[in-house]
């Protein structure tokens, strides 16, 4: 095709063609004229094909004249060249691409709308541009600000500001708007959202977008009118910034000097524009949060008492506090940082800190005590808790140690452990003197009780033969004897007996005391002990006009213990009351109670004194010296009854009125119950 | 015939008393002042009775008894210990050892014949 062309020759064949073609086709004279336009170029100009044939171009469009298209078709027309353009045509608001060949009789010019290609374009660039300036480290400020200027360029005479919500969530904040009067921005600060707040106003309290085409007539502005007007604002759009969590931070919004209703790509702009100023003040505060919480952290590892420190995985130191400088004794974080960690631990300590580290570089935390050196060499018994940190990919890159100064507890624990020493060693000592001194003690007391034994059978030798000679001449058997030397052989007859009873009440002590007492257990029948004791004592009871009663419950048991000594405590106490009562009689009472046998020795005699009750049991004291000159008796006779009790596993008490009489009760297990006896 | 009893005791006042009691009951009494002398004695004269201390010196009076028991003949004789007054086990170990009976110290002159007559009945 050579030419423009025209209807007349025009083949239906080619007609049917172009008609058909998703470009627009249209075809000038060299004059500027129409000589065609199909169906889609008159669609696209809103004419009719008829209309515009024959018609001059810059009549029908006097818009175009100067636009670059006006420039290239002349290009076109005088260098007859083929020529591609694209280029944004106002009146449509859209982009087009021209293709246009020239012929020396006309232009045949083909053109297409590429305005969603050109604006994606654009959007991209844009974008690419903010999210670089965002990545390279610009601030909020200077990110918001470069998108307004680069959105600003997209459209002339348009100007754009961006106001955001106060924490209040209540007023709006100036927080971009470079283009804005000084005067305008501050009248924005402190603005109240509400439904009738301008456009941003209203746009953030609606939560969507705000078209004001016309400032001077619209309601939401009645209050905002006047300063918009004063600096020229006529149009207002606004479209709320909004997080990725839905909340509304602020909004975006295009200003414009003429009233102005916006097109689908001031609408996609705009959505945009606050798109890209909602991910760059999101990024924002989420890096203040991190960089707060960083900085917070950071204070409190600082204030940290203990030393904190980062180690890599090569066991290289990262990071220490000032704690931690003071105890590896390093002036500066410089001296220190990137050296190895082992350079500190103490030789000793190499190998389980190595194999401690082995184990947090496995996941596990744990902790260790050992001791370091510093680098001026002071040595330090520490403690090290550590945690292993991971990076995205859950690799552990390095460890938090937490390690702590322990060397005063443990010079704590050593002293500790040396005056434990120490004191045990003393213990010991004294353990051994005690042991020895006990040794001694109870070598003596074997001696003592061997010279007892010996000494009692010494005295009794000749003790025995003095009774015995003396019971021979009392009996008249080697011849009569007269009053006076009866009453006085009589006399020395009682001392020698007594004698006898305080040296045997002595060995029988001696043993029980020494623990070389054998006892016997038998099933014993308390009341043949009983009948005994009365059989012995029955003669010295009615020489004194006393009598001797008994009362024994029938259904007595057998008693299991040793008959020989409580024959010897009951024949005592049936003693003691014999002599100490000159009146009256002396009540002996078996009965059984409670598994235990109790035996009651009562009489009527001088009964004891209160003040001497507590001290009737004791050896040695037969109360006052009065009494033991009036009552022969060794002063161990109660003493030895306790004492024998004891070893039967029994007790032994005393009740007494003075003047009216004396109770003895025994008491005795009816059953033997073996480890009672000591 | 008179009843010969035989007196082991080193204590020569009770040894006298013992003799004196018994002669004045109109028995022969032959004495031992020690325990080997005692079982010498025994076997020599081969008393009726013989009353033997217990604590007694060169021989104690259980290994005397077990000597003259010992010898053919002589386990018949009752031997009765004479000792002084002793804790429990002292009789129990006198009469398990094999003596007749115990007498204990100091003797009672009232009851001390009448003690002895029944092992020479």
């Amino acid at each position: 095709m050579a030419g423009p062309l025209t209807p007349q020759d025009s083949d239906s064949k080619l007609t049917n063609i172009i008609e058909r073609m998703t470009d627009a086709f249209v075809a000038l004279d060299a004059n500027w004229y129409y000589t065609y336009v199909n169906r889609k170029a008159a669609e696209i100009f809103g004419r009719k094909p008829e209309n515009l044939i024959g018609k001059h171009i810059w009549t029908e469009f006097p818009e175009g004249t100067g636009q670059l298209f006006y420039k290239t078709y002349h290009k076109a027309m005088a260098t007859q060249q083929f020529l591609q353009i694209e280029e944004y045509y106002p009146p449509y608001d859209r982009w087009f691409e021209n293709r246009i060949y020239p012929s020396p009789d006309g232009l045949s010019i083909f053109f297409h709308d590429i305005t969603e290609r050109k604006r994606l374009n654009l959007c991209q660039e844009i974008q690419h541009r903010v999210m670089w300036l965002i990545v390279n480290g610009g601030t909020v400020s200077q990110v918001l600000n470069t998108l307004i200027l680069e959105i600003e360029a997209q459209t002339r005479e348009m100007i754009c500001s961006i106001v955001l919500l106060k924490s209040d969530s209540q007023t709006l904040r100036h927080e971009a708007a470079p283009n804005l009067p000084e005067e305008y921005n501050q009248a924005i600060n402190g603005v109240k959202i509400g439904p009738s707040a301008g456009s941003c106003g209203t746009a953030i309290h609606r939560g969507e977008r705000v078209i004001v085409t016309d400032i001077a007539s619209d309601p939401l502005w009645a209050n905002y009118r006047e300063i918009a007007l004063k600096h020229h604002l006529r149009a207002c759009w606004s479209e709320p910034i909004r997080f990725s969590n839905g909340e509304v931070a602020g909004s975006f919004a295009m200003y414009y000097p003429t009233v102005k209703t916006p097109g689908t790509w001031d609408l996609y702009l705009i959505e945009k524009a606050a798109w890209l100023a909602a991910i760059t003040i999101e990024r924002g505060r989420t890096e203040k949060l991190l960089a707060d919480r960083e900085e917070h952290l950071r204070t409190i590892i600082e204030a940290e008492p203990d030393c904190v420190t980062l180690v890599s995985a090569e066991g290289r130191l990262l990071q220490i506090n000032p704690a931690g400088l003071a105890m590896i004794e390093a002036d500066s974080i410089d001296q220190v940082k990137g050296e190895s960690i082992y350079s500190v631990v103490d030789p000793v300590y190499q190998t389980p800190f190595k194999t401690f580290t082995e184990k947090i570089f496995l996941g596990e935390s744990g902790q260790l005590q050992f001791a370091i050196r510093g680098i001026k060499g002071g040595r330090r018994w520490v403690e090290t808790h550590a945690v292993p940190l991971r990076n995205a990919k859950g690799e552990i890159i390095s460890f938090l140690g937490l390690t702590r100064d322990i060397t005063e507890r443990k010079r704590a624990e050593e002293a500790l452990r040396k005056a434990h020493d120490e004191l045990e060693a003393k213990v010991e000592e004294r353990t051994r003197e005690l042991s020895e001194a006990n040794f001694k003690l109870k070598e003596l007391d074997r001696l003592k009780s061997e010279f007892l034994a010996t000494m009692s059978h010494e005295l009794r030798t000749p003790l025995n033969s003095i009774i015995g000679f003396l019971g021979i001449a009392l009996q008249g058997i080697p011849g009569p004897l007269n009053d006076e030397q009866r009453k006085q052989l009589s006399m020395a007859y009682g001392s020698a007996r007594h004698l006898l009873g305080l040296i045997n009440d002595i060995l029988d002590l001696s043993r029980i005391e020494s623990g070389r007492v054998d006892t016997e257990f038998n099933s014993v029948e308390i009341e043949t002990v009983v009948s005994e004791v009365i059989h012995s004592l029955e003669p010295l009871a009615s020489g004194k006009g006393l009598r001797l009663l008994t009362e024994i419950a029938g259904d007595l048991p057998a008693v299991e213990t040793d008959r020989k000594k409580i024959y010897q405590v009951l024949l005592n106490l049936v003693n003691n009351a014999v002599k100490f009562t000159h009146r009256g009689e002396i009540k002996i009472e078996c009965k059984v109670h409670h598994d235990q046998l109790e035996i009651q020795v009562s009489d009527t005699g001088i009964g004891i004194k209160k003040e001497n009750m507590d001290h009737l049991f004791e050896a040695f004291q037969q109360l006052d010296g009065g009494w033991t000159r009036r009552y022969q008796g060794t002063g161990l006779g109660l003493y030895l009854c306790k004492k024998l009790m004891n070893l039967l596993g029994g007790q032994i008490r005393a009740e007494s009125e003075f003047d009216k009489g004396s109770r003895f009760t025994v008491i005795l297990p009816v059953k033997h119950k073996s480890g009672i006896v000591p | 015939m008179r009843k010969r009893i035989l007196v082991v005791e080193d204590n020569q006042q009770n040894l006298y008393l013992v003799t004196f009691l018994l002669k004045k009951q109109g028995y022969e009494v032959i004495t031992a002042a020690n325990g080997r002398e005692g079982v010498e004695k025994a076997c020599l004269e081969k008393p009726d009775l013989i009353l033997m201390d217990v604590l007694l010196p060169v021989m104690d009076g259980y290994e005397a008894l077990r000597k003259i028991k010992a010898e053919s003949g002589m386990d018949r004789i009752p031997i009765v210990a004479i000792t002084s007054f002793a804790m429990t086990g002292d009789r129990e170990e006198a009469l398990g050892a094999g003596f007749t009976d115990y007498i204990e110290k100091p003797i009672v002159p009232e009851t001390f014949v009448s003690q002895i007559e029944k092992y020479l009945s």
